[in-house]
């Protein structure tokens, strides 16, 4: 051991740690230097800006140097890093949105911005693991922290009640997860998600193939917890619509970047133990998702909770693929890194122009919205997009990403599965054009034509044009970003064998 | 140099030069109504100016002209790839006639929102266009969708009565359609060696189970949009509430996306399913025509009843095209820029009537011929196009596909006669009860005649109804060829025979080459 450790070039290593070791230490040094610094919100929102912008900077230099390198128990790949920018995007987004609603709610904090540094870096840690420990305390490090960030608002009920179902809920899935890595633990005998791919079946004998995949199982209720996949998903609706909105924002995508991000590691490491079971259980799972995501947001009256819902469906969405696994592993991974990707931007844009309308209490229900095609046309406008994006209609970002899945699953001659998926975005249709209907069809009454004076702070309307941008040129063009994904992809995929 | 970039990029160009007068509308003050109105129709006369142009450098070869190919999503092979045959070529030149015209007849009808409303025509101009223009099937569906959009907005904004409602239903019932056929087009891309191109589909060995499921799900897509009857039920409700320029345009070219999809993807790319299917794509195309017919005559709403026309004209569009013979298919196509123009104007008159009395409905008027001389003469001229009398328009087109029906399929086309007497009985019948009769209504004595816009709105159409009536010979020569090669595409029997097809007469261009025939 002391040998390995020797062996290791240190300053490589500290490089290449850079973009996780960046959110951890500025977290800390928030925590410890941010009670000195109570009165000075700005200090804090510009530091952990900055440590995102470095770290965002360094996870790219790697990116373009990446070597595929593992050390210790991280594996350094571009996929690494790929799934590196996509939470520090998230990050830099979800701190622009929150610096003017914490002020206006009235809940600056250091803590806060120290705890969604720590999540990413757990975030980070879930993703670069190479072997089940690290994935299990990287999710550890990220769920605790988002449980805490859930209850932020502690004056609210409702806040309060999330971030105890979510933690309740969390935890147990936590020990699912836990118990299934001590399964396949002693059926193997290794958590070495490397070794655990190369060796395949050979692994597996006799009666600890059973244990191996009751591991398997657990494994797979755990990861279904943390993304909300049908039936683990009864938390979802509640914590997202409780959690303060800047909150729900980091959960939606973040988080469930993350789930994917160690979904795919863990799916690679393990899916040739059996690998019809596995396809079996993806596309009942995807079915039952979208299907169930999509009839309950049907109803819903508040965005956060309709979005709640609608994010249940895209988890669904974004499994789909995985049924092609064993055939196409390397366009099924891209194809869900870009849907990771799409879904980020347009989520985010969606909750920005939630927050750009609450001010001093949250405006997320349907009704908030009537007339804001004439009060606010650019929000209404920019809101209408990212609807039309998320229900997956050209030319956006959104339906490239769902044309990219179905045609993983119509590949590997999943044509069924594809009908079920494109059914699911009709109905998805009627939900997602409730809130246009809303801001455009509807008549103002007199009282809306004055309605509150909506500020729309400017790091908000940042993050709107930006994502904003993003979901409609990439949309258009979405090539680059396809490259980008697609070697980033290869590079642990095919070229890692 | 300038020129020849351009002529080289005409079908580009008139995609593309209503987008930019969208932006460009999007950076006018909102307040502007009139510079808005001004580059609205701007746009559209210059998107035609430039649909002229390509009239000469077009050829009705059986070939693609005035092809263009640009790498766009290289991963998936998808391409921006242009082209036009005769078919489509005009039915362009038909959206781009139409597009003035309807910017024209909304300038006093629209009153809120004038730079969303404008800004949305305009894109829905680039939709159209590109549809018909798109050899690249991704690119189609991109072009078929991006159209959805702007058309549920002007329906859902600008329309009147239960127009959510209407909205609604008309994007469910397209998306339903359309996102089978993504699917479909996505298992083609997979059978036929990942290649969305037009051209290579036509020689994808499909086996006949996979025919008649991949035609279903175009079919379907297209069927909707025709409508075919039972896929009808979205019409009447999406062309009643929109506002006057989105039914002209919903029924104008919307309509003909349908059947364009038939004659373009559905029928070429699956032969035997198409022999296969026929019989009851006939039966419903028939049964659209009488029903259509018979709903349009109990109809209160003029609009209703111009709506429901719809259906059974395009009927004769369907029956046409399944007739499989050069008349049946050259009459059909006759008839979709028939109808575009016949039932276009249709709307625009009941546009503007429902503009002075906010009415439609068929009992609010009565005797109101001698108060409105002008527009009584325009509507009963269209009337007259519209159910096809010799001399105009429809009568061509109606007898064309009459005749290829009867020479292969005689027994719909007897049935089809029934809808050519029905559709004389409830327009005319609509006719009398509006104009003639007894002046009874006290606000009908006040009704203001047409004004000189509303005139020149309708004198472009009328006169293109006489000209295709009296000498239709150069909108059939551009098709010919065109026709000619779907046809023997159509009926084809094996995929092989297909490469066949492919040579020197009928040469699709396969290579991503543009060439400038001059």
């Amino acid at each position: 051991m002391m040998q390995e450790l020797l062996k290791i070039d240190w300053l490589v290593f500290l490089r290449q740690t850079l973009p996780l070791l960046l959110p951890l230490g500025g977290g800390g040094f928030l925590l410890l230097v941010g009670p000195f610094f109570k009165r000075s919100h700005r200090f804090n929102f510009i530091f952990s800006i900055a440590i995102a912008l470095l770290a965002l900077f360094f996870a790219w230099q790697e990116w373009l140097g990446a070597t595929n390198q593992t050390v210790n128990l991280l594996l350094f790949d571009r996929f690494t890093y790929l799934f590196a920018i996509l939470f520090l995007i998230a990050l830099i987004l979800t701190l622009l949105l929150s610096y003017s609603y914490l002020e206006s709610f009235g809940l600056v904090r250091p803590e806060y911005y120290a705890l969604l540094l720590f999540a990413v870096f757990g975030m980070m840690c879930m993703v670069a693991g190479h072997d089940l420990m690290v994935v299990f305390l990287g999710l550890e490090v990220m769920s605790v922290s988002v449980y805490v960030l859930a209850g932020f608002q502690r004056s609210n009920v409702l806040s309060v009640e999330a971030a105890l179902k979510y933690f309740l809920v969390g935890a147990f899935a936590s020990s699912f997860l836990l118990m299934g890595i001590a399964f396949i633990y002693g059926a193997t005998g290794t958590t070495d998600l490397i070794v655990l791919h190369q060796k395949g079946l050979g692994m597996l004998a006799g009666e600890t193939r059973v244990y191996a995949l009751v591991g398997l199982s657990l494994l797979a209720v755990g990861l279904g917890f943390k993304i909300a996949l049908v039936p683990f998903h009864f938390w979802a609706a509640d914590v997202y619509h409780g959690a303060p909105v800047i909150v729900t924002t980091f959960m939606a995508t973040a988080v469930k970047a993350a789930g994917f991000g160690a979904i795919l590691r863990v799916v690679w490491a393990l899916f040739q133990w059996e690998p019809l079971l596995f396809a079996n259980m993806i596309w009942v799972a995807s079915v039952l998702t979208m299907t169930i995501g999509n009839i309950a947001a049907l109803t819903q009256k508040n965005l956060k909770r309709m979005l709640a819902y609608s994010s249940i469906a895209h988890a669904g969405y974004a499994i789909l693929p995985l049924v092609a696994f064993s055939k196409q592993g390397a366009s099924v991974t891209s194809s869900i890194s870009f849907y990771m990707l799409a879904y980020i931007l347009m989520t985010v844009g969606a909750f920005a122009v939630l927050i750009a309308l609450s001010e001093k209490e949250e405006k997320c229900t349907i009704q908030d919205l009537s007339g804001l095609g004439t009060r606010k046309p650019f929000l209404a406008f920019s809101m209408t997009l990212f609807l039309l994006s998320l229900t997956g209609i050209p030319p956006t970002l959104g339906f490239f990403g769902k044309y990219y899945l179905f045609l993983q699953a119509v590949q590997a001659g999943y044509i069924w599965l594809a009908v079920i998926g494109v059914i699911n975005s009709v109905i998805s249709v009627y939900y997602y054009l409730g809130p246009v209907v809303a801001m455009y069809f509807s008549k103002e009454t007199a009282d809306q034509k004055v309605g509150p004076t909506y500020w729309s702070p400017q790091a908000v309307l940042v993050v709107i044009w930006f994502t904003f941008l993003g979901v409609s040129l990439f949309g258009l063009f979405p090539s680059n970003l396809l490259d980008l994904i697609q070697t980033s992809v290869s590079s642990w995929l095919v070229a890692g064998k | 140099m300038l020129i020849e970039w351009l002529q080289s990029h005409l079908l580009s160009l008139m995609v593309f030069l209503p987008t930019a007068g969208a932006l460009f509308i999007l950076l006018l003050p909102k307040n502007e109504a009139a510079s808005i109105k001004a580059t609205a129709l701007g746009f559209t006369l210059f998107t035609l100016l430039t649909n002229i142009w390509a009239w000469w450098f077009f050829h009705g070869l059986a070939d693609f002209e005035l092809q263009e190919t640009l790498t766009w999503i290289p991963a998936f092979n998808i391409y921006y790839r242009l082209g036009v045959d005769g078919v489509s070529f005009l039915l362009i030149t038909l959206t781009n006639f139409l597009m003035p015209l309807v910017v024209l007849s909304s300038w006093r009808e629209i009153r809120t929102k004038l730079k969303e409303y404008m800004f949305l025509m305009l894109i829905l101009q680039t939709g159209m266009v590109g549809t018909f223009a798109a050899l690249d099937l991704f690119l189609f569906y991109v072009f078929w969708e991006v159209m959805l959009i702007p058309m549920y907005f002007l329906i859902g904004v600008w329309g009147s009565g239960r127009k959510i409602m209407a909205a609604f239903k008309f994007i469910l019932y397209t998306m339903i359609g359309s996102v089978l056929m993504l699917v479909a087009i996505l298992y083609g891309y997979f059978k036929g060696g990942q290649s969305f191109n037009f051209v290579d589909w036509l020689t994808i060995p499909f086996g006949l189970k996979e025919q008649l499921w991949l035609f279903l799900a175009f079919g379907l897509a297209f069927a909707i949009k025709v409508p075919l009857f039972p896929f009808h039920t979205w019409l009447p409700d999406a062309h009643t509430e929109a506002p006057t320029a989105g039914s002209v345009i919903l029924a104008g070219v919307l309509l003909k996306m349908g059947t364009y999809g038939f004659y373009r993807f559905a029928m070429p790319f699956f032969p035997e399913a198409v022999r296969y299917f026929s019989p009851y794509i006939l039966t419903l195309a028939v049964v659209g025509i009488v029903y259509g017919s018979l709903v349009a005559m109990v109809q209160k709403d003029v609009k209703r009843l111009v709506a429901y026309s719809s259906v059974a004209h395009l009927g004769f569009v369907i029956l046409g095209l399944f007739a499989l013979n050069q008349k049946g298919v050259e009459g059909a196509v006759l008839q979709m820029i028939n109808h575009g123009l016949s039932t276009g104007a249709l709307f625009l008159l009941v546009g503007m009537i429902y503009e002075r009395r906010h009415t439609r409905q068929i009992s609010a008027y009565g005797g109101i011929a001698a108060k409105v001389p002008v527009y009584a003469f325009f509507f009963i001229f269209v009337t007259l196009s519209s159910i096809g009398l010799p001399g105009l328009n429809n009568f061509v087109g109606e007898f064309l596909v009459l005749l290829g029906a009867f020479e292969t399929k005689g027994i719909f086309g007897i049935v089809a006669v029934l809808g050519v007497v029905l559709s004389a009985i409830y327009m005319l019948w609509m006719v009398e009860r509006v104009f003639f009769g007894k002046l009874e209504h006290e606000e009908n004595k006040k009704l203001q005649d047409l004004g000189l816009r509303e005139v020149l709105i309708l004198v472009p159409l009328c006169l293109a109804m006489i000209g295709i009536g009296v000498y239709p010979k150069p909108i059939m020569n551009k098709m010919h060829s065109s026709t000619e090669a779907f046809l023997k595409l159509t009926m084809r029997t094996d995929a092989k025979a297909s490469a066949q097809l492919l040579t020197p007469s009928h040469q699709y261009m396969k290579n991503d080459a543009r060439i400038i025939k001059n």
